[in-house]
């Protein structure tokens, strides 16, 4: 494993003090219709922008936190990681227009593969048979609406 | 009420709700990969074919049957489940490499069930005093709860407090977005349809706990279970002898730090290994396996987890991540925590204590006998486990609001998750605060309206103003207690080892 140093708190701090200015933009447009100056949807909006400013300028030029070890896995493991996460995103995409029951057959084949190193053919069977497990316990047993594509 | 409790838990529904959460829990906790507050997320949608109090049965079942569970893998395999087993390691290891494993199990699960049942007889005691209360609460007082609250975001946040804050009062933004509460008009929307709904607390918390989790079981290699260093399960009645004034003093330290809002599991089980290795005659056999240092922690943490619960149902007060996710179980079932719950759901707060009892004794009956079982299901790879899992988690994000829009936010927050563990930014507080934020949107709101703008309003009113100077006394205790228990973490599991792990 290697160990990394990267401004992580630092581009944390900035994306803070943004995130408290577009609550205070916002807050500012609510302000009109608040029923009070401190009653209204405006009001603990511009006080959270106020504070996310404050705390990320603290973050950003005062506070400095003690440097830590950050470690990341090794190049091939990295890349299993973020396949999978790639996936799983396609697959939450495909459910929309498949179904539930395809898309995970078919992602369930590549996810099993890449977690346990499997043949590919015991892949398939896994995941058919992961699949019909959560089907009947979901779907059939606890009555549960999913996505239904052009076949079940 | 609690002789009502018990009827309506002994009720044959209820029993295998309360069968079943254990059951579930004790896979979680044995298990790599999810822990209890991701089940809990997970399995909240799922248990909306219940009624809420069969499925808050079922949820607490899981929760405390996870922490033994955990205690299985600390004991067999020196792996704690959290941070608070870490002391359970320290000597149940020990005795299981010595072939003593089964006593130590044995010692955790009767430590668990004693320490379970001298908590329903004091929360017995002490739910009626915070019930009383109740009808004093007003929109100030339920403010400074809130507040109350949000101070345990110390407690959650290590060392790095500043990163804390920051984490929940973006948890605070999240749970903005969508319609405002006295305009009905979209809210940091910026137009989107998708947005107009807000972001769903258990996608969050899914993606936020679940998805890391399996990701780091990925990197991280798993180790089953030697069923070598279990030998006979039972306690012989030396160790039932050596064990009995631990468990006694565990319980009372787990449960009366319980009741403090907030406070952690973690500070009880290491105070109560502090205490007993102070107390004991042979200090220097502990860390080579003395079963007090098994007995003690073991009763504190069921104890507390006991306990935790009454400052979860009268103030909304969670003291770890997996009661933060029950929290979000609880309004979901529209169970506003507080005083009221008391009065007005009195039958469920009582029918879930008694089953808490109940769920007890299924953890001694169920586990010990088929430790081999467990022992079992260690041996399923993870190749097999984690794409189960994933699918888990799908299933756990859409079913919530029947919403694909809520699996990519899971996705969304899967990836902010495993980035702000690598970079030990805490992510609890952003939860918990995510959950309370609508709560304390609309007291401040409320107050604000009937003070007509004055902030005196807080500190006019006794309750409201107790509870404030009960937030800073604590924000102190918890400072100073976290700071000793900090010492005592890395004495014993060394520099890279942080509460909030």
């Amino acid at each position: 494993m290697k160990s990394h140093k990267f401004g992580f708190d630092f581009a944390l701090g900035v994306i803070t003090v943004i995130i408290g200015i577009i609550c205070l933009i916002e807050s500012k447009r609510f302000f009109p219709i608040g029923s009070s100056f401190l009653a209204g949807d405006h009001a603990l909006l511009g006080l959270t922008g106020t504070a996310m400013i404050i705390l990320g300028l603290l973050l950003l030029f005062v506070i400095k936190p003690k440097s830590i070890k950050v470690v990341f896995p090794e190049k091939p493991v990295m890349i299993r990681l973020m396949t999978i996460l790639g996936i799983l995103s396609v697959y939450s995409v495909c459910i929309k227009y498949l179904g539930y029951v395809i898309p995970t057959v078919l992602f369930g084949i590549p996810l099993f593969r890449l977690f346990g190193g499997y043949k590919w053919l015991l892949c398939v069977a896994t995941s058919i048979i992961c699949t019909a497990g959560l089907y009947a316990l979901f779907i059939f047993g606890l009555g549960m609406s999913f996505p239904r594509g052009p076949f079940f | 009420m609690l002789i009502n409790g018990f009827a309506q838990a002994l009720s044959p529904v209820n029993l295998g709700m309360a069968a079943i959460g254990t059951l579930i829990g004790t896979l979680v906790g044995v298990l790599p990969g999810l822990g209890s507050a991701s089940a809990i997320a997970i399995l909240i949608p799922v248990t909306s074919v219940l009624n809420s109090t069969q499925a808050i049965i079922m949820l607490a079942g899981i929760y405390y049957g996870a922490q033994y569970g955990g205690s299985t893998t600390s004991i067999l395999l020196n792996i704690p489940g959290e941070t608070a087993s870490i002391p359970t390691c320290l000597d149940g290891y020990p005795m299981a490499k010595q072939g003593k494993g089964g006593p130590a199990l044995g010692i955790s699960a009767i430590g668990s069930f004693v320490a379970g049942t001298l908590g329903v007889l004091g929360l017995t005691f002490f739910a009626p005093v915070f019930a009383e209360q109740a009808l004093k609460f007003g929109p100030p007082e339920y403010f400074a709860l809130m507040i109350l609250s949000f101070s345990i975001i110390v407690n959650f946040s290590g060392e790095f407090i500043i990163k804390g804050f920051i984490m929940g009062i973006f948890g605070y933004i999240l749970s903005m977005v969508g319609m405002g509460i006295t305009t009905g008009l979209p809210r940091l929307t910026f137009g989107n349809i998708a947005l107009a709904r807000g972001f769903d607390s258990i996608a969050v918390i899914i993606g936020l706990f679940a998805i890391p989790e399996v990701l780091k079981g990925m990197e991280e290699k798993t180790v089953a279970i030697s069923k070598e260093y279990i030998g006979s399960i039972y306690p012989g009645k030396q160790d039932l002898k050596k064990s009995f004034w631990p468990i006694i003093r565990g319980w009372a330290i787990g449960f009366f730090l319980g009741l403090l809002p907030g406070c952690s599991p973690v500070v009880s089980t290491f105070m109560s290994y502090d205490v007993e290795k102070k107390v004991s005659k042979h200090p220097e056999e502990f860390g080579h396996g003395a079963i007090e240092g098994v007995a003690g922690p073991e009763a504190a943490n069921n104890a507390n987890s006991q306990a935790g619960f009454i400052p979860l149902f009268s103030f909304g007060i969670p003291a770890s991540p997996a009661l933060a996710v029950l929290l979000a179980g609880l309004m979901i079932y529209g169970l506003q925590p507080g005083p009221m719950l008391f009065q007005q759901e009195g039958s469920f707060v009582w029918t879930v204590i008694a089953s808490m009892f109940i769920g007890n004794a299924m953890l001694v009956v169920f586990n010990l006998p088929f430790i081999g079982i467990w022992v079992r299901i260690t041996r399923i790879p993870y190749g097999i486990l984690g794409p189960v899992i994933l699918f888990l988690c799908v299933i756990g994000a859409y079913s919530s609001r029947n919403s694909l829009f809520d699996v990519y936010t899971m996705i969304i927050f899967g990836v902010i998750g495993y980035f702000m563990q690598k970079f030990k930014w805490p992510f609890v507080p952003l939860v918990l605060c995510n959950i309370l934020g609508p709560t304390l949107e609309r007291a401040w709101i409320q107050s604000m309206s009937m003070s007509r703008d004055s902030l005196l309003v807080f500190v006019q009113r006794p309750i409201s103003c107790g509870i404030l100077i009960l937030t800073v006394v604590l924000i102190f205790i918890s400072t100073k207690m976290t700071r000793r228990t900090k010492e005592l973490v890395v004495d014993a599991a060394g520099d890279d080892v942080r509460l909030t792990d």
